[in-house]
This record gives structure tokens, C-alpha cells and sequence, in this order.
């Protein structure tokens, strides 16, 4: 178990905290992901897990004991680096049995070592090439078994896939969800690719502004974010967000954000949501949910009105971006639809689907009821 | 990672390391400035109490030395400065005016092929005395024996493919792309060269002239033996003062040293960031 | 169109009628800028090297397959003596032999000196310390400095009363004469091409460590090498191409070594320090034996091309490759 207690580092001369104050717990055998865009902090924090970085305030505790002041070779915590980095001057086996070596291992433990992780790895038969002779996914290879060599308690992974070729990184990704089954490694995952992370991590941990924004089971975290800068990321295409405040008019409820008004016909507010433009909410709603219908159809019930302004085609599927007045919603349809661009169309979307967000970002528990 | 900060044992290394290195240069300035009276004493004086600039005068007008007692009059250096400076700086431009156009050619019009480097390299490689033999039998046969155009030619053969390499790796960093934008503007591929490249290359054009022409300004051999009595350089001057019958001018000579050496110091501090690239013909950019 | 423009010998290519080209169809053009172009270019240069070079050259080879002297006789009378020349020096003449082994002992112990002193020095500037760019430039001062200056400088420094012997002096060694015994006079000409050219190894060295990639190394800290062998087994290797580069670079210069050997010991006491330059530059032109000189050139010339063609081996893809 690790655990991430008020976590911060500061760069002297930079006007934002790359880490600002983290609490995370890491349960043992478990695959995390650290998710986010570059410059978020996530590779800051991992730096300072395996000891590259000292942290400027905050602790790291594995098993309960602090490890800031463990040095680097003592912490038992293995590091990918995204471009491998590994020893392009030695052979495989070189860079296999390199940490043992540096730890003085006795020879026949490190033989034993270096054949189990090659055969782990698939590597068995590269054992005395030069590894500038290898290709992507064989150094990545190279690098994870040169980290596994040395019995990690915990696996850092910075970004390991992204280097690689859309093929190799489908292969890869298998090859980790086995590592992970077969070594019951506890794993930090590092991505600013959701795909990965979903595939991947028993949680996701979603990092923004060096601010830990939401950690969530990765079932549960897609269905139901709990912040709405999660919703905003989350999600191809994520969630589509307003921001603005209800209000009626002749008794049907209404969502305005700037000056456009929302019809949630049908829909009453829950006790804890207040009415009135003092009361700040943002909206989410899944492109999934929105449905269409010809212009002027049950026009009572539509959410609104738009032309469709982008038509993303994806197989079955399609994306529409409707824009209204500088409002961008976004709707995944059935291709069969054939929907055309510059069409009017009406859009609905059950009220009982929205997720409703308090002016500070938080998830509500409670949902639009139906009358 | 292994960066680190300066410890008391580093710190005195590089202490060390730094008087090691500036010591001679410091000994050569200070003999400049000496007396005649100090040139050669024993025990030796490290800085003059009494510093004096009439080793420059000297150079320029050796019967300026007489005021110190000193008998046998030396030369003037000013026919040396001047030839050097002539030597050099021409042979200089027409070295790199051609390089740069051979320079254009072998980056965008050739692939090149391994015997290029080698021809290049082997240029360099020649020991000086193994091509100053012929040089002196041919040329005394054109009359080109004590002449400026002599030595200008042999600066030039010898400096071009150095000159032509170093350019070629400047413009190799360009894209092609570049000038293929401006030939689709209507321009030709030639204007192109001259009117988008030359520009974007000014800053290693200007190191290639500094490289070449402190390659030309330090040159010694090739000048000793072609010069008699209408040629001369500063290498060559300085090497006279010191079979001077009436003993070593110490003094003097340093002072024509530290002529011959200030513009180089000063030149190669501001050509710095190019200077492993110009000492390794290229292979190493930074 | 298309074709006619990339038939063309010089694409000066005036669009027809006024259009612009577009872009398709001055694609091969643009793409593949025919070959024989580029010849136009270098043939200045060209011109210059073969008037200059080549012909003094082709008349020295002549030479040296004959007995020519100034002093003498013209050229044209003299007698052609066939190999007898290469015959005397490579088999009868000693000092050209010694003067070659001379300079490659020379080459041997400068480069070694120079690369240990070089990467130390450049390991120091690795770490951030005040005033480090005014070390840069003051430890870069001695290869600035002209080769005739170093030699006189020098010459200066080890005079039997010079500052050198001062100093050994007054710590207790006492004074020496420097150029009076071949293995001393050697020695000072050692000192004099390290203190020379030690900066241009640790500018090579300091340019390749400074671009050694940082990961690898965090990786090798992570996995526990201490930073000796984090040195020795990691980055030394990465370096290794760089290395190279600066031993070729060097050898290439030093085997022509003539200038300061000439200012500060003109190849003596006897002949002891003489350099493979100096002993063909005093055939040549101290003792007139022009045509024999020419031949002893010609050896060198020789041995220096085939030399260059192994030591360039290494740094080939460098020189190529990085250069496109």
C-alpha cells in the first residue's frame, strides 16, 4: 500500500504549483492510472514517488513508513520512462541483469533472474543482441524486465505506450494486463490517453493544474463523473456540459446559459436544486442521450432546435455538433440516420439522464425528477 | 543527475587547471611589457616594475629600442602586419567565397558519397612540409616565389575544403523545403539559394570566415619557405627575432606575439558556440 | 509541361504564358533537382585545388625519382634514379625512421594526456557553479593561440632561468636544462602540445556529455549504480562515438606537428626531437636535397592517407550521416 499524503512540489520561479497538496491511497496489487493532459503534474508525482524528485512539502508513505528520506536504489520502486531509456550500448541481457549487478547479486541468481524475466517477456531468444538493434515494442520490453529484474514492490509506468505504433500498442497493452494478473504488481500507470487508462487501471485518478481532481473505479467513473472537469474529459466525445441556472416559464422548467433557454419539458426540480438565476449549476449531458427528431416534431418535448454545424462520421455512429448561439452541443447518432449537415432538427434527451453539478464543479446526488 | 554542486576539492581542481592554462599566456603579456633590462633576467621577474610599451614601439620603429641600450636593431615588424593581414583576409574571402558555392552544390544538388569526406579530410591531413616541397619547385619556376599571390593561392587550396565542409553542414540543417516555397513564388532555384538560404546561414557563414581565417593567420610553414624579401607574415617575423645575431629581442618579440595573437582570442570568443563544430569538420554540431 | 521542366538543364523555368506553376506539375522538378547541376558549382573549387594542388604535386612525384639539387643542377638534367630515393630512406635512412616512430610515440602520449586531463576537466563543468562560462571561454584560450606563438612562449618558459625552473627551484627539485637532453626536450615538447590542445578535447568531451540523454542515466541511478560505475558503465559508453571523434581529429593534426617543435627546440638537442615534418621541411630546405625530400613527402603522403582512411572509419556514419 502507498500513500500520498498533501503531496506538493513547487518549482522555484514558476508561477503554478506543479503538485499542489495530494491525497491519494494506493492499495496493494492495484493498477491506478494517473490521468490528465501534459504539464499536469502526473509525471512531477511520480518523480518524487520513485525519489528523482524531492517533494517540496507532503509525504509518501509505503506500508505505512515514510520514504522521503530513503535513497532512490533502497525505495523497491521500479520506474518505465516513456522513452524507454534503455542501455543502447549493452545487450538485452545487459540491461536485464544491470540492477541486479549494481546491488552485487550473486552471478547464479542473476542468471536465474534474467532468464525467468526474459522468458516473461517474450525476450528469451534476444538475449545477446545489441539492444540498439531492437525495435519499439522489444525495447519497451527491455525496459519494463530491466525494472521487474530488481523485484519492484510498486511499477511506475510513465506513459509507456505512446511511443509505440498503433499495432504494437494494442500488443503491448495485452502484455501488461497479463504482467499485472501474473505478478500481482501494484502499478502507477501514467496517460494523458483515456483509452489506455480505461483499458487498463482498476481506478483512474484524474490530475489537472497539479490538483488531484477525482479518483473513481473506472466503471463508474465514465457513467457517473463526479466533477464536471471529469465530465469535460472523460468520455469520445466526453460529455457535453452547460452552465447556467433553471427557471420557468408558464410552468415548464428551463436550463438557461446565456440567453439561450433549454427546454427540460416535463421535469421538476429535486428538493436541494434551487430555481432562479442567483442558483449556478452546470449540466451534463452524453452525447448518447440525445436523440433527434425532424424539425418542428413534438417540438412541446425538444430540448431545442438547431442545424447540425459538424458531422463526424464513425462507422455505425456518427458525431453531430449542433451550435447554438455559440453553445457547441455535441450527439452521437446511429449512421443509419443519415443525418445532413446544415439540417434543422429537433434534440431530446430523457431529464432523468442529466447529471446535475453544483456551482463548484461537485456531482449532485440528486437528478431531475419527472412529473 | 550528475550535476551536483561545487565542492572545496572540485573547485580547487578547477583553480589549478585555470592557472595551468592562463599562466603562459599571462608570461607572454607580461614579457610584452617588460624592459629590456628585465627580458632575460636571472632570476627571472614575473610581473615589471617598471612596465613599458617600447616593445610595441620597437616593432614599428626599431631604432625606438636604442633609448634602452639596446645595440642590435631588429627589423620592423610592420611589413609582417601588414603582409599578414593582406594574406589573410583575401585569401580568406576567395576561400569561402568558393566554398560556399561548392558548398551549395554537394548539400543541394548531390548525394554524397564517402569520397567526398575523404578528399576533404585528406586535405587536412597532408603534413604542411610534405606539400611545401613541391609548391617551392613549381613556383619558383613561375615566378611566383616571394609573392603574395603565391601564398594567397596555397591559403586558398589548402582552407577550401575546410571551408566547403563547414558551410555545407550549416546549410544542411535547412530544409530544401524552403527554397522549393520561394521557387513556387516564381523564383528561380539559383535566386533561391542567394535570396532565402544565404540569409538563414549568415551566422555560420560569419564562423566559417572567423575558422578560416584564423586557420590563414596562423599558418607558418608555407610562408617561411616561400618568403624571401618582398614577403612576409607576423609567424614568420616572430620566428626571425629569435636567430637575430644580436641575440633574442625577448621583448619584442612577445609584443609582436601578443599582436598576432589578440585578434584570434577576441574572434574566437564570439565564434565559440561554433568552434567543436568547425575543430571536428561537422561531427559534432554543439 | 512537367516533363519539358525537368528535362531542363537549369530549372530557371519561366511558367509558360504567364501561369504559375502548379503545384503537381513542378513536383518532379522540385523533388529531384537533377545531378549535374551541382557539378557547375564545385567546379570553381575544384579548378583551384587541381591548378594548385595537383600540379605541384604530379612535378614533385616526377622529382622524386630523380637526383635533382638546386645547388646543383636544373631540373630537366637531372638524372633519373628510379626508386633510389624510397629505397635509401625507407631501408638506409635512420633518422626518417625514427622521426616517423618519434612522431607516432609523440601522437601516443599527447592524445592520452589531452583525453584524461580533457574529460576531467569537462566531468568538472558538469556541475552549476558561478562564473562558469568565463571558465568556458578562459579554458578554450590555449587552442586560439597561434602555433608559432606556442612554441616561443614556451621556449621562453622552460629558458634555463625561465619561470618554470624558478618554481621547481624554489619547491626543492632544482632548475634543469630543459633542451639539453633528448628525453627532457621531448618532455617539453609533450607540455607544450598538451597545454596546446587539452581544450579541444574537453570541448569535444563537454559538447558530449552535455547531450548524453538524462533518462537513461535516472534509470541506472533508480536501479542502484553508484555514480562511478553509473560513469563507467553508462554514460562512458554513450560517449564513446564523441571520443572517437576527438582522437581522430587530433591524431589527424598531430602527426603534422611542425611549428612548435620548430620555436622551441628546432628538433634538437641533435636530432631527438625531430617530428616527421621537421626532418623533410631541413631536407628540403636547410640541406637542398630537394628531390630526396620530395620523396620522403611523398612516403608521408602516402602513410598519411592510408592512415586517414582507418582512423575516418569509425566516424564515417557521423560525418555522413549527420551531415545530411
Amino acid at each position: 500500500m502507498i500513500e500520498l499524503i498533501d503531496l506538493t512540489k513547487e518549482y522555484p520561479g514558476a508561477t503554478v504549483t506543479a503538485v499542489d497538496k495530494i491525497n491519494l491511497t494506493i492499495h496493494e496489487g492495484e493498477t491506478i492510472a494517473l490521468l490528465g493532459p501534459s504539464g499536469c503534474g502526473k509525471t512531477s508525482t511520480l518523480n518524487m514517488i520513485v525519489g528523482l524528485e524531492k517533494p517540496t512539502s507532503g509525504d509518501i508513505k509505503v506500508k505505512g513508513r515514510s520514504i522521503i528520506d530513503v535513497p532512490i536504489e533502497k525505495r523497491g520502486i521500479g520506474l518505465v520512462f516513456q522513452d524507454y531509456a534503455v542501455f543502447t550500448s549493452m545487450t538485452v541481457e545487459g540491461n536485464l541483469s544491470f540492477g541486479l549487478e549494481m546491488k552485487n547479486a550473486p552471478k547464479d541468481k542473476i542468471k536465474q533472474t534474467v532468464q525467468k524475466t526474459a522468458a516473461l517477456l517474450g525476450l528469451s531468444d534476444k538475449l545477446k543482441l545489441k539492444a540498439s538493434k531492437l525495435s519499439g515494442s522489444e525495447l519497451q520490453r527491455v525496459a519494463i524486465g530491466r525494472t521487474l529484474a530488481i523485484e519492484p514492490s510498486i511499477l511506475l509506468l510513465d506513459e509507456p505506450l505512446s511511443n509505440l505504433e498503433a499495432e504494437a500498442r494494442l500488443a503491448m497493452r495485452q502484455e501488461l494486463r497479463r504482467l499485472r494478473q501474473e505478478l500481482g504488481l501494484t502499478i502507477i500507470y501514467v496517460t494523458h490517453d483515456q483509452v489506455e487508462a480505461l483499458s487498463l487501471a482498476d481506478r483512474i485518478a484524474i490530475m489537472n493544474f497539479g490538483r488531484l481532481i477525482e479518483v473513481e473505479k473506472t466503471s463508474v467513473i465514465v457513467e457517473n463523473p463526479a466533477d464536471v472537469l471529469v465530465a469535460q474529459f472523460l468520455g469520445s466525445p466526453p460529455m457535453n456540459v452547460l452552465k447556467g441556472y433553471f427557471h420557468k416559464i408558464d410552468g415548464v422548467l428551463y436550463f438557461r446559459q446565456s440567453g439561450v433557454d433549454f427546454r427540460l419539458s416535463g421535469a421538476r426540480l429535486p428538493n436541494e436544486v434551487e430555481e432562479g438565476s442567483k442558483f449556478f449549476y452546470f449540466l451534463g449531458l452524453k452525447p448518447e442521450d440525445l436523440s433527434l427528431g425532424p424539425q418542428g416534431s413534438d417540438s412541446h418535448k425538444s430540448l431545442i432546435e438547431a442545424p447540425i454545424s459538424g458531422l463526424e462520421r464513425r462507422g455505425y455512429d456518427s458525431v453531430l455538433s449542433f451550435n447554438v448561439k455559440g453553445i457547441e452541443l455535441k450527439c452521437e447518432v446511429d449512421s443509419a440516420q443519415n443525418p445532413k449537415l446544415g439540417s434543422k432538427k429537433a434534440l431530446f434527451i430523457n431529464p432523468e439522464n442529466i447529471v446535475i453539478f453544483n456551482r463548484s464543479g461537485r456531482r449532485m446526488d440528486k437528478r431531475l425528477l419527472i412529473s | 543527475m550528475l550535476k551536483s554542486k561545487l565542492t572545496f576539492v572540485t573547485a580547487a581542481l578547477l583553480f589549478i587547471a585555470l592557472i595551468f592554462t592562463l599562466f603562459p599566456v599571462f608570461w607572454l603579456v607580461s614579457t610584452a611589457i617588460k624592459p629590456p633590462i628585465d627580458w632575460n633576467a636571472s632570476p627571472a621577474i614575473w610581473v615589471p616594475k617598471e612596465p613599458t610599451i617600447i616593445n610595441f614601439k620597437t616593432l614599428f620603429a626599431p631604432e625606438a629600442i636604442r633609448a634602452y641600450g639596446v645595440g642590435g636593431v631588429s627589423q620592423a615588424a610592420t611589413k609582417a602586419v601588414l603582409g599578414s593581414i593582406l594574406a589573410s583576409v583575401v585569401a580568406t574571402f576567395i576561400s569561402v567565397s568558393l566554398g560556399l558555392i561548392s558548398a551549395i552544390g554537394l548539400s543541394r544538388y548531390s548525394q554524397s558519397t564517402w569520397a567526398t569526406p575523404l578528399i576533404i579530410l585528406s586535405g587536412r591531413m597532408f603534413p604542411p612540409a610534405a606539400i611545401a616541397v613541391p609548391f617551392v619547385i613549381v613556383f619558383s619556376m613561375t615566378a611566383l616565389m616571394d609573392t603574395f599571390t603565391g601564398l594567397i593561392a596555397i591559403y586558398v587550396a589548402v582552407t577550401l575544403p575546410f571551408s566547403t565542409w563547414m558551410l555545407k553542414s550549416f546549410i544542411d540543417e535547412l530544409p530544401r523545403e524552403i527554397e522549393e516555397a520561394a521557387m513556387l513564388d516564381g523564383k528561380s532555384r539559383i535566386a533561391a539559394h542567394f535570396t532565402v538560404t544565404l540569409p538563414l546561414v549568415k551566422g555560420g557563414l560569419f564562423a566559417t570566415t572567423m575558422l578560416v581565417f584564423i586557420l590563414n593567420w596562423s599558418e607558418y610553414m608555407f610562408a617561411q619557405v616561400l618568403s624571401n624579401t618582398r614577403l612576409s607574415t607576423i609567424p614568420v617575423q616572430l620566428a626571425k627575432y629569435v636567430t637575430a645575431t644580436a641575440g633574442t629581442l625577448y621583448g619584442v618579440q612577445a609584443a609582436l606575439a601578443v599582436l598576432a595573437m589578440a585578434p584570434l582570442i577576441l574572434g574566437g570568443y564570439f565564434i565559440q558556440g561554433h568552434l567543436a563544430r568547425g575543430m571536428t569538420f561537422g561531427a559534432i554540431k554543439k | 509541361m512537367s516533363s519539358l521542366a525537368a528535362s531542363a538543364p537549369l530549372d530557371i523555368q519561366e511558367p509558360a504564358e504567364g501561369q504559375r506553376p502548379s503545384l503537381s506539375s513542378s513536383e518532379p522538378n522540385l523533388r529531384k533537382p537533377p545531378g549535374h547541376q551541382g557539378r557547375f558549382f564545385t567546379v570553381p573549387g575544384q579548378i583551384v585545388s587541381l591548378i594548385v594542388l595537383i600540379t605541384p604535386l604530379l612535378v614533385a612525384l616526377y622529382m622524386s625519382f630523380t637526383d635533382w639539387s638546386p645547388t646543383r643542377s636544373s631540373l630537366k638534367a637531372a638524372a633519373f634514379v628510379g626508386l633510389e630515393n624510397y629505397k635509401e630512406l625507407l631501408i638506409y635512412d635512420n633518422r626518417f625512421l625514427e622521426a616517423i616512430l618519434r612522431t607516432l610515440l609523440l601522437a601516443l602520449i599527447c592524445l592520452s594526456l589531452e583525453f584524461v586531463l580533457g574529460l576531467s576537466l569537462a566531468v568538472l563543468f558538469l556541475r552549476n557553479f558561478r562564473g562558469k562560462s568565463f571558465l568556458f571561454s578562459a579554458f578554450l584560450t590555449p587552442m586560439m593561440v597561434l602555433p608559432v606563438v606556442v612554441g616561443y612562449t614556451f621556449w621562453m618558459l622552460f629558458q634555463s632561468n625561465g619561470p618554470i625552473n624558478q618554481i621547481l627551484t624554489l619547491i626543492g627539485l632544482g632548475a634543469i636544462e630543459w633542451f639539453k637532453s633528448p628525453a627532457l626536450a621531448f618532455s617539453a615538447v609533450v607540455i607544450t602540445e598538451v597545454w596546446h590542445w587539452t581544450p579541444l578535447f574537453f570541448l569535444i568531451l563537454l559538447s558530449g556529455l552535455n547531450n548524453v540523454p538524462e533518462n537513461p542515466i535516472r534509470a541506472a541511478v533508480i536501479l542502484g549504480a553508484s555514480p562511478r560505475r553509473l560513469f563507467w558503465k553508462v554514460v562512458f559508453p554513450m560517449l564513446r562515438p564523441v571520443i572517437t571523434v576527438a582522437f581522430v581529429i587530433r591524431a589527424m593534426e598531430i602527426i603534422k606537428i611542425f611549428d612548435e617543435v620548430f620555436l622551441l627546440t628546432r628538433g634538437g638537442p641533435g636530432s631527438s626531437t625531430e617530428s616527421i615534418s621537421l626532418y623533410i621541411y631541413k631536407l628540403a630546405f636547410n640541406d637542398f636535397q630537394l628531390a630526396y625530400g620530395a620523396a620522403a613527402a611523398f612516403i608521408v603522403l602516402t602513410a598519411s592517407l592510408i592512415m586517414v582512411h582507418f582512423l575516418l572509419m569509425p566516424v564515417r556514419e557521423q560525418l555522413l550521416d549527420k551531415g545530411r
